[in-house]
C-alpha cells in the first residue's frame, strides 16, 4: 500500500520534496500548541524516519513535553498537519493513534498504574492487542530486555524504585510493539549506571527491532551523541536541527543548554 | 422483643444488600473521583421498573431481575453521555449540584408519574418465612441477600479478572496515562456508570420483593451506602462489600441494643469516628 502510494507518485512526477513526505513515518508541518490561555509551540516542523533515532533537546519549558502531548493526541494543535505514514492524526482519539499508528509515549513522569503490579502494567501497554499468545510473547521479549521487571512482576508498580518504575514505563511502552517510541526524560530521576543501561536497550531495540525513537532528553552529551538527527528547541520553536554529533559541537546547543 | 440471633441474621442479610448498593457508588468515585448522590435514587426507579412488570405484565422480580438490571446499565450509560460528561473536570460544587439535581428530578418524576403512596408487590413467587438458626426471616430477604453478595462478588472478579476490568481500574488510578496504552476513557466512565447503576438497580429488585416502593425510599440508603463506601475506602469494591455488611449488623445491633429511633444515629457517628481516625477506610488505597 504504502510502497504502492510512492510509486504511484513517482510515476506521477511529483517533486523529490512530496515523495520524501510520503515516506517519512512521523511528520509535523507548522504545528503551533499550547493548553487553555498558553501557546506553547510555534510553527514547529519536524520529521522522523522509518527506523530512524531522533532526539529533541531544549531547556526547561521550551514545550518539549508539550510536544510529545501533541504528537500522542493528548494536546490538540491549534494549527498545523501531524501526519502518521502520509495520514492526518490531528485531532484523533488518542487511544485511536495507540491502537491504529501504535505511536508508544513513554510520559514525563513515567504515569504508571501505581497500585497495580508489574505484569498488570505490563499487560495494559499490549491493551489493543487481543491475541493472548501475542501478548504473552512480547511480554517475554521485554523482560528478557529488562530482567529486573522479571523478578518484581508482583510488586505493586508505586512501591518501585525511581529506576525501575522508568524500566517498566519503557517496558509498558514496547509492549504496544510501537512502530515509533516517543520517550520523555526517561533519565528524570535514575542514578547514572541504570540510564546508560536503558540508553543502551534504546539503542538494542532501535537497532535490532527498527523501532523508530523520538527522544527527549535533558542530558544532552549522551542524547545527541545516540541520535541519527536532533532538534533543538527554544521556547516552543525549533531553533536548530542536524546530525547528533554536529549539533553538540555547536554554540546554540551549548547556548540551549544552558538556557541562556 | 426480639431475640438477638434475629437482630444478627436479619442485619447480616440486610448488610449484604448494603454491599451491594455500595459497590456501585465506591465504583464510579474510584474511577472518577465524583459522588453520586442520585445513585439510590436509581435504586429507586429499578424498584418502580420492577413494580410495573409485576403489576402490568405479571413479570415477577425474580424474572424482570436481567431485564431491569439491563435497562438500568443502558440509563447509567445514556446518564454519563447526556449530563455527567458535561461536567468532568468542573469544580466539586458544580458535579455536586448536577447529582443533586438528578436526585430532584428522579423523585420529582416519579411522584409525578407513580404518586407518593407507597406501593408493594403483593405474593412474589418467593414470599414466606424461612428459619435461619433461631431467626425467622421472609425468603425475600434471605434471597435478597445471597444474591446480592452474589453479584457483588463477580463484579468483584470482572474487575479483578478481565482486560476491561483491568482498563477500569487503570482509568481509577491514572486517567491521563490510560489514553496512552489505548483506553478510552470516556467510554470507562460510561461504563462504570453503566455497571454502576445495574448493579443497584439489581438490588432494587431484590428489596422491591419485600420493601415498600415510594419516590423517597432512596434516601436512607444513599445514607448508609455513603458510610459504607467511606468505611470500606473510596474506589474499594470488597471494601464497599464488606463494609455494606458492618453497616448491616451495626445498624441492627445497635437498634437492639440502644433504641430503634438511635440506630442512624449510631451508623453515622460511627462513620464519623473513622473519617478522622482512618479517612481511608479500611480497605482504601484511595490518597
Ligand atoms: N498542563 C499544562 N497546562 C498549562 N500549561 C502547561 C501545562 N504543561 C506545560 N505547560 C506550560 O507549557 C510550557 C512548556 O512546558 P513543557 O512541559 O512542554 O516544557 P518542557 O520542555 O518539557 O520542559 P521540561 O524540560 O521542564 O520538562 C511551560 O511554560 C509550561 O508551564
Ligand atoms: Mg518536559
Amino acid at each position: 500500500m504504502k510502497k504502492n502510494e510512492t510509486e504511484a507518485a513517482k510515476a506521477a512526477n511529483y517533486p523529490e520534496e512530496d515523495l520524501s513526505r510520503l515516506s517519512r513515518l512521523l511528520r509535523l508541518e507548522k504545528v503551533s500548541s499550547g493548553y487553555e490561555g498558553t501557546n506553547v509551540l510555534s510553527d514547529v516542523s519536524l520529521y522522523v524516519d522509518k527506523g530512524e533515532f531522533v532526539s529533541i533537546v531544549g531547556s526547561n519549558g521550551a514545550g518539549k513535553s508539550t510536544l510529545l502531548r501533541t504528537i500522542s493526541g493528548t494536546v490538540r494543535p491549534r494549527s498545523g498537519e501531524v501526519r502518521f505514514e502520509g495520514r492526518p492524526i490531528v485531532g484523533r482519539d488518542p487511544a485511536d493513534v495507540v491502537r491504529e499508528c501504535r505511536i508508544s509515549h513513554v510520559p514525563e513522569g513515567r504515569l504508571l498504574f501505581p497500585r497495580m503490579t508489574v505484569y498488570q502494567n505490563l499487560m495494559l501497554g499490549a491493551f489493543t492487542t487481543r491475541n493472548k499468545k501475542r501478548k504473552e510473547e512480547r511480554l517475554a521479549y521485554v523482560m528478557e530486555l529488562f530482567p529486573r521487571l522479571a523478578e518484581r512482576s508482583r510488586q505493586s508498580a508505586g512501591t518501585m524504585s525511581g529506576g525501575e518504575q522508568q524500566m517498566c514505563a519503557i517496558a509498558r511502552g514496547l509492549m504496544l510493539e510501537p512502530r515509533l517510541l516517543m520517550l520523555d526524560e526517561p533519565s528524570l530521576g535514575v542514578q547514572p549506571n541504570i540510564v546508560a543501561r536503558i540508553y543502551e536497550t534504546l539503542e538494542k531495540i532501535n537497532k535490532q527491532e527498527g523501532i523508530a525513537v523520538l527522544l527527549v532528553e535533558q542530558d544532552i552529551h549522551h542524547s545527541l551523541r545516540m541520535a541519527d538527527r536532533a532538534y533543538v528547541m527554544q521556547t516552543g520553536r525549533i531553533a536548530a536541527e542536524g546530525r547528533g554529533a554536529e549539533l553538540l559541537e555547536s554554540e546554540l546547543v551549548r547556548k540551549a543548554y544552558l538556557g541562556l | 422483643m426480639e431475640h438477638i440471633e434475629q437482630v444478627l441474621v436479619s442485619g447480616l442479610f440486610a448488610g449484604m444488600v448494603y454491599g451491594l448498593i455500595s459497590i456501585g457508588l465506591s465504583l464510579i468515585w474510584g474511577i472518577m473521583d465524583m459522588v453520586n448522590f442520585a445513585h439510590s435514587d436509581f435504586m429507586m426507579l429499578a424498584m418502580y421498573f420492577t413494580y410495573l412488570l409485576f403489576s402490568k405484565l405479571g413479570l415477577d422480580p425474580l424474572f424482570s431481575l436481567p431485564l431491569v438490571a439491563a435497562g438500568m446499565f443502558c440509563l447509567g450509560v445514556l446518564t454519563y453521555f447526556l449530563v455527567i460528561r458535561h461536567v468532568i473536570g468542573g469544580e466539586l460544587v458544580q458535579q455536586t449540584l448536577c447529582t443533586f439535581g438528578l436526585v430532584v428530578l428522579l423523585q420529582s418524576v416519579a411522584q409525578y408519574l407513580w404518586t407518593g403512596n407507597y406501593q408493594m408487590i403483593n405474593e412474589p413467587l418467593v414470599s414466606g418465612n424461612i428459619r435461619i438458626f433461631a431467626a425467622s426471616l421472609s425468603k425475600g430477604q434471605v434471597v435478597a441477600g445471597v444474591a446480592s453478595l452474589f453479584l457483588a462478588g463477580a463484579i468483584w472478579w470482572v474487575i479483578q479478572k478481565t482486560r476491561i476490568g483491568w482498563a477500569l481500574m487503570a482509568t481509577a488510578q491514572n486517567r491521563y496515562s490510560a489514553p496512552l496504552v489505548g483506553i478510552k476513557v470516556d467510554r470507562m466512565f460510561a461504563l462504570a456508570w453503566g455497571i454502576g447503576l445495574a448493579s443497584v438497580g439489581a438490588a432494587g429488585v431484590f428489596l422491591a420483593n419485600y420493601y415498600y416502593i415510594y419516590p423517597q425510599v432512596g434516601a436512607t440508603f444513599q445514607l448508609l451506602a455513603l458510610v459504607a463506601v467511606a468505611l470500606g475506602g473510596f474506589g474499594s469494591i470488597p471494601g464497599a462489600i464488606v463494609a455494606g455488611i458492618a453497616v448491616g449488623l451495626i445498624e441492627a445491633l445497635s437498634g437492639y441494643l440502644i433504641e430503634p429511633a438511635y440506630k442512624y444515629l449510631v451508623v453515622f457517628s460511627l462513620y464519623i469516628v473513622v473519617v478522622l481516625v482512618r479517612p481511608h477506610g479500611f480497605f482504601g488505597t484511595h490518597s
